[in-house]
């Protein structure tokens, strides 16, 4: 067992953090040749990449992406949570399988090939097209390809699972005799909801968060597929760097900041948790001592 | 599809796929389109004509060269020669060739830049403008244009380009232009340059249904035309200044980069009625709906590009490489491509083997007076700086 998990860090310091240091080792290089692009030169370290790559355009597309991965990221908060609260609360246990089975069902089939799916589902005379036409809703064309909204559409649809499995194993543990004792003192259903169910769920809340969260904003192959010259997000922008820009070095300095950046974040989720943990406890040892004082 | 009635003219090519072909300037293509394309070909009595007349090109090829070696590895873009080429080489000669594809030239460079020369390709297809920097790299081979004989089949205005003079690395493989399409019924003014297009992509009912190629060099020419400024300009502030005119006179107009408007069908279903585009492709739209659209090589200039064959430094099958190249300068060879890619090759007289009546080919074979008016652009040392502009004018169109 041991070896087995000396085996993963071997292999995680191999193909992931090894990539990363070439990465970082990278972003403080300088691309030379005819053209100042191509392979990466080590002569001469600074932090110019940087200093770019903090340039404009990046702010403005990385205003965008956040905007995009916050508005999606509470989007799938909104639906995975009564999905999750009835996978976890309303069904037995054989039917909470099966669902939970189809919930991670669309990961079996490739990203793309679901991405390009959408594609011809939303194309402007495609599947919903026809579908709204046949209903007697007369439009010339669908218009949602390659906006902001079909960014949208992606993510959501791409992340939403993500968001459901961490909730619906909180939701799972609550102990049953803690609604049946708020109920018992005469709570309604909403306020048992409200102060004993949905505080308990937080931490699926934040873990699913995170989850959707970081990955949404450095994702690159949604925002290429689904968005066009219009949805534009800070992925792409870095991705555009290593291959029509052939600019290594930026490409790998945007990168870092993206990674630095993401690392704040979850940083500033987790001390948001602990800190209330933290007063939580206080307040509640304080009243207890309180208590016992009198 | 269509079929050309019977002539006498034996190696003339009777079948051409120009109707709504999917495939344009590298890169798309409908795999069931294309499917159909070929068994409807291959169960007709010219089908058969025509495999023999390129099998007749490719062993006299490899007569000419003499003794080769057995493969042959091609390093393209995807989709860009039509399968009956490679198909009738291999069964003349028994070579089998190995393709490998990639989707811009900086892909291509930095693969062999990275190999350094084991990268194991025979034979590239660069765009003309990266010639230049290719070679200074050590990534090309010289021609020796005496192993070329059907070189002679080329016509000499596509030689000798100011990118690779005296054609030292490159043999052209085909060539096309960039202007703009519209959609006549949408916008009822006739539209002649570049400046027409910016005008006309602020009307109303043309707003947010304009798209552009998603290339840098070409988007900031049409800033640049319009100024008089020279395409191939390192001058930083004049470049800033051509982007910063397209950020505010077109960026808000724009609906998508979109490098095939006419083949993957934004212009057909209305979500454009303004493209800038490659021949190729405008085509593509004028063969599905010809009365609707209007296809215009802008004044005051506009680009021609030229993709290249090759011969990749470290090739290890070069004799191999001199009879495919001899073989693809066949006049009927050539013909063949051009009813695959829909571009022109520049191979002299290569009309004479193509259907008389073919459509829209007025947007395909340009007049000298076009001719005289189209340029090149020529990677420099402005380049990091233009991906930059470029970065910048889609952040523009995103927020």
């Amino acid at each position: 067992m041991r070896g087995f998990v000396g085996l993963t860090y071997t292999w995680f310091a191999l193909w992931f953090m090894a990539p990363a240091a070439i990465m970082l080792v990278y972003s403080f290089g300088r691309t030379a040749g005819l053209t100042q692009r191509g392979l990466v030169n080590l002569h001469h370290l600074g932090l110019g990449n940087f200093l770019q790559a903090l340039r404009y355009p990046t702010g403005t597309v990385l205003v965008i992406s956040i905007e995009n991965a916050v508005l999606a990221t509470a989007l799938c908060g909104l639906i995975a949570y009564p999905v999750a609260y009835f996978i976890a609360r309303k069904l037995g246990p054989r039917s909470r399988v099966i669902v939970l089975l189809l919930v991670v069902l669309p990961f079996w089939t490739d990203y793309l090939l679901r991405m390009l799916g959408w594609r011809i589902f939303l194309s402007p005379l495609g599947l919903l097209y026809g579908a709204l036409n046949a209903l007697g809703w007369h439009v010339t064309y669908i218009s949602i390809l390659d906006t902001r909204s079909a960014v949208m559409v992606g993510l959501v649809y791409n992340y939403l699972p993500l968001f459901i499995l961490p909730l619906a194993v909180v939701l799972e543990r609550i102990d049953s005799q803690l609604l049946q004792a708020a109920d018992d003192l005469g709570a309604t259903r909403w306020t048992v909801f409200r102060t004993v169910t949905f505080p308990m769920s937080m931490s699926g809340v934040v873990a699913g968060t995170v989850l959707v969260f970081v990955p949404m904003l450095g994702d690159y192959v949604t925002p290429t597929l689904m968005g066009g010259a219009r949805g534009l997000m800070i992925g792409s922008l870095v991705a555009s760097e290593f291959t029509e820009g052939q600019n290594w070095s930026l490409g790998a300095a945007m990168a870092i900041l993206l990674i630095l950046l993401l690392v704040a974040i979850v940083a500033m989720a987790w001390l948001f948790v602990t800190g209330i943990r933290l007063v939580a406890f206080r307040l509640r040892s304080r009243a207890l001592a309180r208590e016992w004082a009198t | 599809m269509t079929m050309e009635p019977d002539n006498h003219d034996g190696e003339r090519l009777r079948i051409l796929a120009p109707a709504g072909h999917p495939l344009t300037r590298r890169g798309f293509i409908s795999l069931a389109a294309a499917g159909a394309g070929a068994l409807m070909m291959s169960s007709t009595p010219a089908f058969a004509g025509t495999m023999n007349a390129l099998e007749a090109a490719a062993r006299k090829s490899l007569k000419q060269i003499g003794k080769t070696t057995k493969s042959l590895y091609l390093y393209t873009w995807g989709q860009y020669d039509n399968p009956t080429t490679f198909s009738a080489w291999k069964s003349a000669t028994g070579i089998p060739i190995q393709i490998g594809s990639y989707d811009s030239n900086e892909a291509l460079i930095a693969k062999l830049e990275l190999a350094k020369g084991t990268a194991g390709y025979d034979i590239i297809v660069p765009t003309g403008g990266y010639v230049p920097e290719m070679a200074a790299k050590g990534l090309l081979m010289p021609l020796d244009k005496s192993k070329i004989p059907n070189f002679r089949n080329l016509d000499p205005s596509l030689l000798n380009f100011p990118w690779d003079r005296g054609n030292k690395y490159t043999v052209p493989k085909d060539f096309g232009t960039t202007g703009f399409i519209y959609d006549k019924t949408v916008i009822t003014k006739k539209l002649h340059s570049w400046q027409d297009f910016v005008d006309a992509a602020a009307l109303p009912q043309v707003a947010g249904r304009v798209s552009l190629l998603d290339a840098p060099d070409n988007v900031l020419a049409i800033a640049l035309w319009i100024e008089g400024v020279d395409w191939n300009t390192t001058n930083a502030a004049k470049l800033r200044a051509a982007n910063a005119y397209l950020i505010k006179k077109l960026a808000p107009y724009v609906k998508n980069l979109d490098s095939y408007p006419g083949a993957t069908g934004g212009l057909v279903d209305g979500s454009y009625v303004l493209s800038q585009a490659w021949n190729g492709d405008a085509r593509a739209a004028l063969l599905k709906d010809p009365t609707r659209f209007e296809w215009v090589i802008p004044t005051p200039k506009s680009e021609i590009w030229v993709d290249n064959w090759a011969l990749a430094k470290g090739a290890k099958n070069v004799d191999t490489a001199y009879a495919f190249l001899n073989y693809v300068l066949d006049p009927i060879v050539s013909a063949n491509e051009m009813t695959y890619t829909g571009y022109n090759t520049a191979v002299k007289n290569v009309k004479n083997y193509l259907p008389k009546n073919l459509p829209e080919a007025d947007v395909i074979f340009l007049t000298a007076a076009q001719r005289k008016r189209l340029e090149s652009y020529i990677v420099n040392s402005s380049y990091n700086l233009r991906t930059q502009l470029y970065d910048n004018f889609k952040a523009a169109i995103a927020s």
